[in-house]
C-alpha cells in the first residue's frame, strides 16, 4: 500500500482519478442509452412476444403512392403460414392456440365524431391486426380493441377527444356515431408527451378506429404501415422475408427491423450514414411511433459518439501506462520464471514436513 | 505526527457517520422507495356471467312489398288528388288526366299515316295494275312458287334457245347443199373434147402417106429409069425394084396409118360427142336439184327467224319476272307493316285509359312520381302504396363471421332505443349480398311499429346469450408467443408487509363480447386479474395495488 502511495505522483493521481470519472460516465450513459432505448415500447414488440431472443420485429413503411390493401395483407399472412411451415418452423408452445407470429396495419387520416353533445373532427389512425400489441397506448379507461374482432365499429380516443365528446374520461361503452353509423368507445388513451412527442405528430388530438371506419368515413390514404413480430432463427431472416414478400417495390417503401434498430451495431451503421441520414428520396410519411424512434436514434448517435469518447480516453491511457511499464520492466521472464519455481520448491517442502510429522505423531 | 493522525481519524469519524445515516434513511424508506418504482395495478375479480355477442349495422326502413300503380300510356295529368301519406280505399281517385289521346296512340297514328304514304306513292310511281291488285288482295305466291315459275321460264327459255340453235343447223346444212350443188354445176365439164390431137395425127399421117406417095413416085420412076437405063443390069433393076417395093410398102404403110388415124380421128370425135352429151346430162340433173335445195334453205331460215323471236319472247318473260319479284316483296312488306300499324293503332284505342287513375288497393301512400302537368310513363310507377296492414323491412349488409352469429328468429333492438315508440325488428332472412356475394351476407329483419319508409335506423342482433363461469374484462386478456394469458395478482407476505407479485396464467378464450371475454385455464375463478398497469408488468414482477 505504501509502494502504491509513492508511486502515486500528483499528476498520475489526476490521470487515474479523471480515468475513473470517464469511465464512470460511459457507464451512466450507457444506463441512460439502454433505458431511454427499452422505453420505446412500439420498438420491443420481440422481447413481448418472447423472451428466447428469436423472434424479430419488423416494420414496413409505404410510400403514399403506393400503399397496399386488406386482401394483399391476407394474402402475405397466408404465404407466411405456408413459408413458415415450408422452413419446418412451427411453434414449440405447449399451448395450442398459440400463435408463431402475429401482425399489425395502420393508416392515418381524419375523421368526425359526434356524440350527443358534440362533434369534433380530429386525427385518426385507422387500425387493423393486433395493432394494440404493437404499440401498447397507456389506457386510462376501458380496454385495447383488435383489428382481428368480428365487428369493426370500435374506437379509442384519447383525453381531449374524451373530455370534448362526454366530458369525462370512463365512458368505456358509449356510443358516438362516425358517417352517420353508431361506434362504440372501447376506452381512453393518454398521449404520449413530450417535445419529440409533439414533433413527431402527436401534437394535436389523436384517435384510433378500424380500418375499415377510417378509408370508408374518414379521409384516409391506403394502409401506409404494416408490422409483424415473426420467427427470426438466423439473423436477418425476418427482415428479408418481408421485403422480398411484401409485394412493393424497393423504392416505395422503407423496411425496418425494430429489434436491432438500438444495438451499437446499428447505431454505428447509422453513424456511418451521417451526411445522408436526413435524405428522404422516397414519398413516405411516418407515423408518429416511427418519428419518436427515429428522434431516439438521433439523440442515442450522439450519446453512443459521446461514449466512444468517454472509453476511448482510459482505453489509451491504459495502453500507454502499459507500454511504458514494459518498457521499463525490471524482471524477465527467467528470473519470475526462477521465482515461481523457488516458491513452488518452497511449497512442496512444507508439504513434505507435513508429512513427515503426521507419520511420527502416528507412530507415537 | 499526532495532528496527522488526529486529523485522519476525524476524517474517518465523519465518513463513518455519513455512511451510517444514509444506510439508515434508506433502510427506513427501503419499502417505499421500491414501492413507487413498482407499476401500479388496477385488478379485476374474475366472475361468472353472460356473454351475448352482438352485431350491429345500420339500414334504411324500406315497405315491404309495395304496389305499384302502374300507368300503361303516357297521359299528361292535370290534377293530382292526393299526397304522400294519405290513407286510400280501393276505387278512390289517385290522378286526374287529360282526356286527350295518349301519346303513344298519337305517335302509332302518325307512323300508320307515313306508312301509308309511301306505299301510295310507291303504287303510283309505275307500277304494274295487275301487280298491285294482286299483293293488295294477297295472291301472291310464295317463295317457292315463284322459284318453280322462274326455274319454269327458265326451262323455257332454253328449250326455245335450243330450237334456236337446232333451226341454225339446218339452215347452214341447207345452204351447204346449195352451195355445193352450185359447185358440182359449175364444175361439171365434158372431159375429152379435144380431137386435135387426132387429126393432126391424121395430118401428119397423110403428110406421110403423101411423101411416100411422092417417094413411091419417085421410086417407080427411078425404077423405070432403072429398067430403061440400065435394061439389063439386074443389081441395079433389082435395086430399084427394092427401092420400089420399099416405096410401095411405105406406101402402104402409110395409107393403113391414114386408115387408123382417120379411124382414131372418126372414134375420137365420136367419144367426144358423148361426153358433151353426158355432160350436158349431168347438168341438167343438177340443175333439176337446185331449186329443192333452196326450197330447203329458204324453208331452213323462216324456221331460224321463228325460234329466235320464240327466244326473244321467252328471255323477256323471264327477265321482266326476275325484275318484278323486288317491286312485288317491297310492296309486300309495305303493305304487311302498314297492317301491323292498323293493328296496334286499334289496340292502343281500345286500351285506352280513361280520364282518371283509381287506387287498386287500399293503404297508404307512399310515393307519388308524377305531379301536375307533367306525363305519365308507361316504364315506372306513377304511385307507390304501401298495402295497409304490411309491414316494413330493414337490410344490413355483414361479413360472413359476423352473419354466423345472428340466426334467423333473433330479435333486433334499436341503438339508441330510448327515441323510438314500441318498434321491433326480427330477423326475417340471412342471404348472400347480392353486390358481394363470396365475402357478404345481408340480413334482412322484419320491423313493426312506428317506422317510416327511408328511415335510416342502427340495430344490433346477437345470439341467445350464453353463461360461463369465469369472464374477464377485455383488457386482462395479453398475448404473446404462447399464446394468451392474463396476469394474476398472488399475494406474499413478507416481514415487510404484504408483497404483492403477477403470475402469467396461459388460457383460451371461448367467447368474447364489446367487453369482456369468457376463459378457460388455470385458475380457479376467484383471483384477481391485472385489467390496466401504469407501466408494462412482465410475469414474475412485483406490482403494487393503488391506494
Amino acid at each position: 500500500m505504501k509502494r502504491l502511495l509513492g508511486w502515486m505522483t500528483k499528476k498520475r493521481m489526476i490521470l487515474v482519478i479523471s480515468c475513473a470519472i470517464s469511465v464512470l460516465v460511459f457507464l451512466v450513459l450507457s444506463g441512460i442509452s439502454s433505458y431511454l432505448a427499452e422505453k420505446q415500447d412500439s420498438q420491443m414488440m420481440a422481447a413481448r412476444w418472447s423472451d428466447k431472443g428469436d423472434v424479430a420485429q419488423i416494420s414496413c413503411f409505404l410510400s403514399q403512392n403506393k400503399g397496399l390493401d386488406e386482401y394483399a395483407i391476407l394474402n402475405f399472412e397466408h404465404k407466411l403460414d405456408s413459408d413458415l411451415v415450408e422452413a419446418s418452423i412451427v411453434s414449440e408452445s405447449e399451448n395450442e392456440n398459440a400463435r408463431l407470429w402475429a401482425d399489425a396495419y395502420s393508416a392515418t387520416g381524419k375523421i368526425t365524431m359526434q356524440s350527443n353533445q358534440a362533434s369534433v373532427t380530429v386525427n385518426a389512425v385507422g387500425i387493423g391486426g393486433d395493432f394494440f400489441l404493437f404499440h401498447p397506448v397507456t389506457m386510462k379507461s376501458g380496454s385495447y380493441f383488435s383489428g382481428n374482432d368480428v365487428m369493426k365499429d370500435y374506437c379509442i380516443v384519447d383525453e381531449e377527444t374524451a373530455w370534448q365528446l362526454f366530458g369525462s374520461n370512463d365512458i368505456a361503452g358509449q356510443y358516438i356515431t362516425i358517417g352517420g353509423i353508431p361506434h362504440i368507445i372501447t376506452g381512453v388513451y393518454g398521449r404520449e408527451e413530450g417535445r419529440l412527442a409533439k414533433a413527431a405528430g402527436l401534437d394535436s388530438s389523436q384517435v384510433f378506429v378500424s380500418y375499415e371506419t377510417l378509408s370508408k368515413y374518414g379521409m384516409a390514404n391506403k394502409i401506409d404501415c404494416v408490422e409483424i413480430v415473426m420467427p427470426n432463427p438466423v439473423k436477418n431472416y425476418a427482415f428479408n422475408y418481408v421485403k422480398e414478400n411484401i409485394g412493393i417495390d424497393e423504392g416505395e417503401m422503407e423496411v425496418v427491423e425494430n429489434t436491432t434498430r438500438y444495438t451499437t451495431f446499428s447505431l454505428l451503421e447509422e453513424l456511418g450514414e451521417f451526411g445522408t441520414r436526413s435524405m428522404n428520396g422516397k414519398a413516405i410519411i411516418y407515423p408518429y411511433w416511427e418519428n419518436i424512434a427515429r428522434g431516439y436514434e438521433d439523440i442515442l448517435i450522439l450519446m453512443l459518439v459521446f461514449r466512444i469518447m468517454f472509453i476511448l480516453y482510459p482505453c489509451v491511457l491504459l495502453f500507454i501506462s502499459l507500454v511504458i511499464a514494459w518498457k521499463h520492466k525490471t524482471w524477465t521472464t527467467k528470473s519470475v520464471f526462477l521465482l515461481l519455481k523457488d516458491k513452488w520448491d518452497l511449497l512442496l517442502e512444507k508439504l513434505r514436513e507435513k508429512k513427515r510429522r503426521k507419520k511420527s505423531e502416528k507412530m507415537v | 505526527m499526532n495532528e496527522e493522525n488526529r486529523k485522519k481519524r476525524e476524517w474517518v469519524k465523519s465518513a463513518a457517520i455519513v455512511f451510517l445515516s444514509v444506510m439508515l434513511v434508506l433502510t427506513f424508506f427501503s419499502n417505499t422507495i421500491m414501492n413507487y418504482s413498482l407499476p401500479e395495478v388496477a385488478t379485476q375479480m374474475i366472475m361468472s356471467g353472460s356473454i351475448t355477442s352482438k352485431i350491429r349495422g345500420t339500414g334504411t326502413v324500406e315497405s315491404g312489398d309495395p304496389y305499384n300503380v302502374e300507368v300503361s300510356e303516357s297521359r299528361k295529368v292535370t290534377s293530382v288528388a292526393v299526397r304522400v301519406g294519405d290513407e286510400v280505399e280501393v276505387g278512390d281517385v289517385l290522378f286526374y288526366l287529360e282526356d286527350k289521346d295518349s301519346d303513344e296512340l298519337v305517335a302509332a297514328e302518325k307512323n300508320l299515316a307515313e306508312l301509308k304514304k309511301a306505299y301510295d306513292i310507291n303504287i303510283l310511281t309505275g307500277l304494274d295494275a295487275a301487280l298491285v291488285s294482286k299483293v293488295e288482295s294477297g295472291n301472291v305466291a310464295t317463295v317457292e312458287e315463284h322459284k318453280r315459275i322462274i326455274n319454269n321460264l327458265k326451262a323455257k327459255m332454253d328449250a326455245a334457245q335450243k330450237e334456236v340453235d337446232n333451226a341454225q343447223k339446218a339452215l347452214d346444212d341447207a345452204n351447204a347443199w346449195v352451195n355445193a350443188l352450185n359447185f358440182q354445176i359449175s364444175i361439171t365439164q365434158p372431159a375429152n373434147t379435144d380431137v386435135s390431137k387426132q387429126e393432126i395425127a391424121l395430118n401428119t399421117a397423110k403428110a406421110k402417106l403423101d411423101k411416100a406417095n411422092l417417094k413411091l413416085a419417085d421410086a417407080q420412076e427411078a425404077y423405070d429409069r432403072a429398067v430403061e437405063v440400065s435394061g439389063n443390069d439386074p443389081a441395079a433393076i433389082l435395086a430399084a425394084e427394092q427401092e420400089l417395093e420399099k416405096a410401095r410398102e411405105e406406101v402402104e404403110n402409110c395409107t393403113a396409118n391414114v386408115a387408123t388415124c382417120q379411124t382414131a380421128l372418126d372414134t375420137a370425135k365420136f367419144n367426144a360427142e358423148n361426153a358433151v352429151l353426158a355432160s350436158e346430162q349431168a347438168k341438167a340433173n343438177l340443175n333439176a336439184q337446185l331449186p329443192d335445195a333452196q326450197l330447203k334453205a329458204y324453208v331452213a331460215q323462216k324456221t331460224l327467224d321463228e325460234k329466235t323471236k320464240v327466244l326473244t319472247e321467252c328471255e323477256a318473260a323471264y327477265n321482266d319476272y326476275i325484275a318484278m319479284i323486288p317491286t312485288e316483296f317491297d310492296l309486300v312488306s309495305q303493305l304487311e307493316a302498314i297492317r301491323e300499324q292498323e293493328a296496334l293503332v286499334e289496340e292502343l284505342r281500345q286500351s285506352s285509359v280513361g280520364a282518371t287513375i283509381n287506387a287498386g288497393i287500399s293503404g297508404t301512400i307512399t310515393a307519388l312520381n308524377v305531379i301536375a302537368g307533367q306525363s305519365t310513363n308507361p316504364g315506372s310507377p306513377a304511385a307507390v302504396i304501401q298495402p295497409a296492414g304490411q309491414g316494413y323491412t330493414l337490410s344490413i349488409s355483414v361479413t360472413k363471421e359476423q352473419a354466423q352469429r345472428v340466426s334467423v328468429g333473433d330479435p333486433g333492438e334499436l341503438v339508441n332505443s330510448w327515441w323510438y315508440n314500441d318498434v321491433q325488428a326480427v330477423v326475417a332472412s340471412i342471404r348472400p349480398d347480392r353486390n358481394d356475394p363470396t365475402k357478404m351476407k345481408t340480413i334482412t329483419f322484419n320491423l313493426t311499429g312506428e317506422v317510416t319508409d327511408g328511415q335510416s335506423l342502427s340495430l344490433s342482433v346477437g345470439s341467445k346469450s350464453a353463461n360461463y363461469d369465469m369472464i374477464v374484462p377485455n383488457s386482462a386478456i395479453r398475448e404473446d408467443n404462447n399464446g394468451k394469458f392474463i396476469l394474476i395478482v398472488e399475494q406474499q407476505s413478507s416481514p415487510l408487509g404484504n408483497r404483492y407479485k403477477a403470475t402469467r396464467v396461459d388460457v383460451q378464450v371461448l367467447a368474447s363480447d364489446d367487453t369482456k371475454s369468457a376463459i378457460t385455464g388455470g385458475v380457479y375463478g376467484w383471483e384477481s386479474v391485472i385489467t390496466t398497469a401504469t407501466k408494462p408488468v412482465e410475469a414474475g414482477q412485483l406490482v403494487r395495488l393503488p391506494d
